[in-house]
C-alpha cells in the first residue's frame, strides 16, 4: 500500500515537473519572438494592475494602517521616553539633591568658618580696644588728677597771693562804714612819725 | 608903714592851719589882689582907707602874722610871701578812704607843720579802696599806710594762722564720724 502511494506521488511530481518545464520553454519562445511588444504590454498591464490594486480605498486603508502603526510606535516610544524621562528626572533629582547638599554643606562650613574667623577677629579687636580704653582711661585719670592738683595748687597760690586784697575787701565790705577817719588819726600820725625822716629828706632834697 | 620906716621888714610867722594847700594859697592871693583894688579905689575916691570884710582864711593869716593890710608895702610883701610859698613850699599829697573833716585836716596840718616843715602844703585825695589808713605821696616817694598794705606786710602771719586752722581742721574732717550720741533716757 505504501509503495503504491509513493509511486502515485512520484508520478504526480513528475507530471508537475514536465508541465513546469513546458511552461518555461513556451514562455521563453514567446519572448524572444516579440520581445519588445511583450515588455510594453507587461508594463501597461502592471500599471493597470497597480492602478487596479492600489486604488483610493486601498490607499486609505494603508494610510490608516500606517497611521495606526505609527501611532502605536509613537505611543510605545513615548511610553519608553516617559519612563526614561522619569528615571532620568529621578536620577537628576537625586544627583542635584546630592550635589546641592554637598555644595551647601561646603558653603555653610566655609560660612561658619568665616563667621568664626570674623568673630575671633572682632573679639581680638574688642579686647585690644578695651585694653586701649583702659590704658587711655588710666592716663586720662592720671592727667586729670594731675591737672586737678595743679589747679588746686594754683587756686591756693592765687588765694595766698591775693589774700591781702581778699581780706581788705572783706573788711571794707564788713565794717567799712564803721571806720571813722578821726579814729585813724592816731595811727596815721604814728605812721607818718615812723617815716618822718624819709619824708623830710625827700622834701629837702627833692626837686 | 612903721616897719618900712624902721627899715626892718616884718618876718612872717607862718601859715595858719586852715591854709592847707595851694588852692587856699591861690584863694588868698586873689583876695589880696581884690583887697588892693578895693583900697586903691578908696584912695582914689579920697575916702578914709578902710579894710573891707575879709574871709576867714585871710583873718587867720592876719592874726597869725599880725599883719596890717592897710599898708601897701605889707600887702605887697604878703602877696609875694604867699606867691613864694605857693611856688616853693613842699607839697604833700595824702589820700584817704573818705573825705576828711576840717578838724581832722587841721590836726594833721598841725602835726605836719611841726614835724615835717613849717610851710608844708597838703593836697587831699580820695581813694575809697584803701579802706583805712592813708597813702602819702611826696615829690619823689610814695608811702602806703593803708590797711591793705598792713595786711600785706603781715601776710605771712596771716598765712601761718590760716594754715594752723586748716591743718587743725583737716584731721578732724578726715577722722570717722563719731557714733551717734545715745538718746536721752535710753540706758546704755
Amino acid at each position: 500500500m505504501t509503495i503504491w502511494w509513493l509511486i502515485v506521488i512520484l508520478a504526480a511530481l513528475g507530471c508537475f515537473g514536465i508541465g513546469f518545464i513546458w511552461l518555461i520553454v513556451h514562455v521563453g519562445q514567446g519572448g524572444s519572438g516579440d520581445k519588445k511588444s511583450g515588455t510594453d504590454s507587461l508594463l501597461e498591464a502592471s500599471e493597470q494592475d497597480v492602478e487596479h490594486i492600489f486604488n483610493d480605498e486601498f490607499r486609505e486603508e494603508l494610510r490608516n494602517r500606517g497611521r495606526l502603526h505609527f501611532e502605536k510606535i509613537i505611543g510605545e516610544n513615548a511610553m519608553f521616553l516617559q519612563q526614561d524621562l522619569r528615571l532620568t528626572t529621578s536620577q537628576l533629582n537625586e544627583y542635584m539633591k546630592t550635589e546641592i547638599t554637598k555644595k551647601l554643606t561646603d558653603e555653610f562650613e566655609k560660612y561658619e568658618q568665616s563667621i568664626m574667623d570674623a568673630k575671633q577677629l572682632a573679639i581680638e579687636s574688642i579686647q585690644k580696644t578695651n585694653a586701649a580704653i583702659d590704658e587711655q582711661r588710666a592716663l586720662l585719670g592720671q592727667q586729670v588728677q594731675k591737672e586737678i592738683v595743679a589747679e588746686k595748687q594754683q587756686l591756693v597760690q592765687r588765694f595766698e597771693q591775693n589774700m591781702t586784697d581778699i581780706i581788705n575787701h572783706y573788711v571794707l565790705a564788713a565794717i567799712g562804714d564803721q571806720i571813722d577817719l578821726n579814729d585813724q588819726l592816731e595811727y596815721i600820725l604814728a605812721d607818718l612819725e615812723a617815716n618822718r625822716k624819709a619824708i623830710i629828706e625827700d622834701i629837702t632834697n627833692g626837686a | 608903714m612903721a616897719h618900712e620906716a624902721a627899715g626892718t621888714p616884718k618876718k612872717f610867722e607862718g601859715l595858719p592851719l586852715q591854709v592847707v594847700g595851694p588852692v587856699d594859697l591861690g584863694r588868698l592871693i586873689r583876695e589880696l589882689e581884690a583887697l588892693d583894688n578895693n583900697l586903691l579905689q578908696q584912695k582914689l575916691q579920697k575916702h578914709e582907707p578902710k579894710l573891707p570884710k575879709t574871709s576867714k582864711l585871710m583873718d587867720d593869716l592876719i592874726s597869725v602874722n599880725r599883719l596890717d593890710l592897710l599898708d601897701d608895702a605889707e600887702r605887697k610883701r604878703t602877696r609875694d610871701f604867699l606867691a613864694a610859698i605857693k611856688e616853693r613850699a613842699p607839697v604833700l599829697h595824702i589820700s584817704f578812704s573818705a573825705d576828711p573833716s576840717p578838724a581832722f585836716v587841721e590836726k594833721l596840718m598841725s602835726w605836719l607843720r611841726e614835724n615835717i616843715h613849717p610851710l608844708v602844703l597838703l593836697t587831699v585825695g580820695l581813694q575809697p579802696n584803701i579802706g583805712a589808713g592813708c597813702i602819702v605821696r611826696t615829690t619823689n616817694k610814695y608811702f602806703d599806710f593803708s590797711l591793705g598794705k598792713h595786711f600785706g606786710e603781715n601776710r605771712e602771719l596771716l598765712m601761718s594762722k590760716l594754715r594752723e586752722v586748716t591743718t587743725a581742721k583737716a584731721p578732724a574732717a578726715s577722722a570717722p564720724a563719731p557714733a551717734a550720741a545715745p538718746k536721752a533716757g535710753v540706758p546704755t
